[in-house]
């Protein structure tokens, strides 16, 4: 089942494009990677999805309803949430407070239980449950932002660069994370520079540049393009 | 009510006092989710001027008056608050500042409401310090209330991340405009109640003075907590009242004591210093201030000040 | 490739203590560079690494031991000497001028060696003409666009430094600190932010950095990058040294893979 559909999507800051007449599709359950340059439009890509930005032109459906040009509260309703890069968790208030907030659109019973599974999932924020997020390290705020997208229980997870400046341990950590949201059943949209790693934990990728995707495929397949090798993973890809 | 119980001197002073600790929650409100308006006096004499017209040219009752005049002003806040939206730091501050001179200007050219000569025979409330106190309380109460809020905390996070707000799926459009124009009402309704008391107000009444003072009197009672506003504005209130005590206990000391140099010229330095009109108000506040940022930057009253009353935790204590 | 003299310690920290509070970021420090290496940093997140370098550069003073520069302590001088003495660094989230173009950019980085006081600079403002360039202006800008040529962003000169690609940018943050004429270059996450590829064109210019005369000290988390050009690395965790040796035996020690690596990696 198709769970986000894009055609034709042009997006950018203020008069200048930076994603021109972008298509791919999103099948429920899957990972799919987006690869690129800086500048290529990731994030720019992941901002139109979440309603941080307008689009130009183009359709974004999820789940067959169009939400192009939807304000971002109404789209993490609808079951989209997005973790920016450089994380957006608030850094005066306490983790548990960060985790609360990320169920504001949530008014059921179950918020303190889905709170205390995200704890379960990442022992160290039970730790600091009670300590200023600021205060937490890297990975700690890492987790702490999936953390609370999680909180939202979206279906379909964007995540801008979750590696950025984390210990190897903690990024292999963050990797396996995402293949167990996966078989619990979350779709998850992965930007990200680490490009080997990414492309091995997806079941598809893309492949950005000047705001265009100019190879598409499965992870595999991109891994062993020359193209994507030379340009992206550098000589001693495995 | 209090007409026989307290003189109208001290009445006089609780009203001021009053009045300033609701125009410090008219700032409080906006400055909650990190938007930072000087233009609070404007809101001030929307309400004003639409409160004494009420009554004056309407003949309606100060109950129904004031707060009319209060959503007058929320409403003109909500206008004033959509291009705010956009904007950030110091032109935000300019955007409120250039309101509230637009109010002055207008208000000085319309006749209908006084003109150059400003508003005259403002009818006088009686019972203005019972309407005080009844809106402080309720202040109290509503910040109160939503400090501990889920939206109490949205205003927070946007204060401190609207992006990171934003993905949370909190609607910071939405969110800013009402704390904006609730800001705008609560000043209304000061501007309102303080009309009636002065019974003449004109375009210089509500000036760009008052809106600093409205700051200061938030930023250094603490502005991360409800009590903060009151905190200040009741300190910063009574300064006046402490420093007149002040310059009359200097002129009891004995003549002989401070006739020769150099206690004569700094007796005449503080007698003068501590003359509190207006214009040293300013002074002293300033001083304050730069104190104040000093030494305790978030306020006088701050969120570990407030100890947590819960009687939950007391039985568990006292169990 | 240089010679190492064996015994010549760029930078010395001697039982460096910094505390916030009941929690100690580093803890009784013991590390020397040689001059001349390229010195890799690594360790977990809150280990203490960028309250190092912010020790080192002065932003942050120690509450015990010493920094020992070249054999002169260093503790009483303010960044901005230490930077006159030979230090300099970059940042991890770039911290360009965003309205300055990349040649303005690194003309900065010159100030501090051509006007080492307020009064020579001061004086070289009032002094200039009217009109014209004085002399001192046109070899600063002769020796930036040296500098920009190095680095591969000579044609970008008079670009505005925020309209950048992210790479770029990185590499003018280090053309501005190498225009200080630093022996000394602390680089933070250089690699931060980039794709595979772009990191092994960073192998290049850091190593081309070293083989000018200036001794690295390197913050990553790219294990590749550091594992390739380092001749020597230390290992923080929790504010204290774990492990240090070359990058061979770091790999394959234990603790360190215990502590930082984990088991999964794949270099």
């Amino acid at each position: 089942m198709t769970m986000l559909a894009i055609k034709g999507l042009c997006s950018g800051y203020g008069k200048i494009d930076v994603l021109h007449d972008l298509g791919l599709d999103i099948l429920q359950g899957q990972i799919i990677t987006l690869i690129g340059a800086n500048g290529a439009g990731k994030s720019t890509l992941l901002k139109t999805i979440s309603g941080l930005l307008r689009p130009t032109a183009g359709s974004i459906e999820f789940e067959g309803a169009n939400i192009a040009r939807r304000p971002p509260y109404k789209i993490v309703e609808q079951g989209i949430s997005h973790v920016p890069e450089g994380r957006a968790i608030l850094k005066r208030m306490t983790v548990l407070d960060n985790l609360r907030m990320g169920a504001y659109v949530r008014s059921d019973s179950e918020v303190e239980r889905d709170i205390e599974s995200v704890l379960a999932r990442f022992p160290a924020l039970l730790e600091r449950r009670l300590q200023m997020a600021g205060t937490l390290s890297g990975g700690e705020q890492q987790m702490l932002a999936i953390g609370r997208a999680l909180v939202a229980r979206p279906r379909l997870l964007l995540l801008d660069e979750p590696s950025l400046g984390l210990a190897p341990k903690i990024v292999t950590q963050i990797f396996f994370t995402l293949r167990e949201l996966q078989k619990e059943g979350k779709t998850i949209l992965l930007v990200e520079q680490n490009a080997r790693q990414a492309l091995r934990v997806a079941d598809h990728g893309y492949v950005l540049e000047r705001g265009r995707i100019i190879y598409s495929g499965s992870g595999q397949e991109l891994l062993n393009m020359p193209e994507v090798q030379r340009t992206y993973l550098g000589q001693s890809a495995a | 009510m209090f007409n026989t119980l307290i003189d109208g001197y001290t009445q006089s002073i609780l009203i001021f006092i009053g009045i300033n600790i609701i125009v410090a929650y008219s700032f409080f409100a906006p400055f909650k989710t990190g938007q930072v308006s000087i233009g609070q006096a404007g809101f001030m004499a929307v309400g004003a001027y639409a409160s004494a017209v009420l009554t004056q040219k309407f003949g309606a009752p100060f109950i129904v008056s004031v707060p009319v005049a209060g959503l007058i002003a929320g409403v003109v806040g909500v206008v004033i608050g959509f291009p705010a939206l956009r904007i950030k730091g110091i032109y935000l501050l300019l955007l409120t500042l250039g309101f509230s001179e637009i109010i002055q200007v207008i208000v000085l050219s319309w006749d209908y409401v006084g003109g150059a000569q400003g508003y005259r025979n403002i009818p006088f409330n009686r019972h203005t310090l019972e309407s005080v106190i009844v809106v402080v309380a309720l202040l109290i109460f509503f910040f109160g209330r939503l400090e501990r809020s889920s939206l109490g905390r949205a205003m927070d996070s946007i204060h401190q991340d609207e992006t990171a707000s934003e993905v949370m799926g909190i609607d910071v459009v939405r969110i800013k405009l009402f704390a904006f124009g609730i800001g705008a009402t609560v000043a209304g309704i000061a501007g309102a109640l303080y009309a009636h008391q002065l019974t003449y107000v004109d375009s210089t009444t509500f000036n760009v003075m008052m809106s600093i003072e409205i700051l200061i009197f938030v930023v250094v009672g603490g502005a991360s907590t409800y009590w903060g506003p009151v905190v200040g504005a009741v300190v910063l209130s009574l300064l006046p009242e402490l420093l007149r005590t002040l310059r009359e206990w200097l002129e009891l000391l004995p003549v002989a004591w401070t006739n020769f140099y150099p206690a004569d010229k700094i007796y005449d330095f503080l007698h003068g210093f501590l003359d509190f009109e207006n214009a040293k108000r300013l002074i002293v506040y300033g001083i304050i201030l730069i104190v104040m940022m000093i030494v305790r930057p978030d306020g006088l009253i701050t969120r570990d000040s407030i100890p947590r009353i819960s009687l939950k935790r007391w039985r568990a204590r006292h169990a | 490739m240089l010679e190492r003299t064996p015994a010549a310690a760029c930078l010395a920290i001697e039982g460096l203590t910094k505390r916030f509070g009941g929690f100690f970021a580093l803890d009784n420090l013991q590390v020397e560079v040689a001059a001349g290496d390229i010195h890799a940093l690594i360790g977990p997140n809150g280990a203490g690494k960028t309250t190092l370098f912010n020790l080192i550069t002065g932003v942050l003073s120690a509450d015990s031991g010493r920094i020992v520069f070249e054999g002169q302590p260093v503790m009483d001088a303010r960044p901005s000497k230490r930077t006159l003495r030979g230090i300099a660094r970059t940042f991890q989230n770039i911290r360009l001028f965003p309205h300055l173009t990349v040649l303005e950019t690194v003309m900065i980085g010159e100030h501090c060696r051509l006007f080492p006081s307020l009064w020579l600079s001061f004086r070289a403002a009032a002094l200039q003409l009217p009109f014209g360039e004085a002399e001192q202006e046109r070899a600063m800008r002769a020796t930036a666009l040296t500098l920009l040529e190095f680095f591969g962003l000579a044609d970008k000169r008079d670009a505005k430094a925020s309209d950048l690609p992210y790479g770029d940018q990185r590499r003018l943050e280090m053309a501005r600190a190498l225009a200080t004429q630093p022996r000394l270059l602390l680089l933070d996450e250089p690699a931060a932010g980039m794709n595979p590829h772009e990191t092994e064109e960073l192998d290049e210019l850091i190593t081309r950095i070293r083989d000018r005369g200036v001794t690295i000290i390197l913050v990553e988390h790219d294990m590749r990058l550091v594992m390739e050009i380092s001749d020597r690395v230390t290992v923080l965790n929790f504010g204290t040294k774990i492990a240090e040796g070359n990058p061979k035996e770091i790999q394959s020690n234990p603790v360190v893979i215990e502590a930082y690596l984990g088991e999964d990696v794949q270099l």
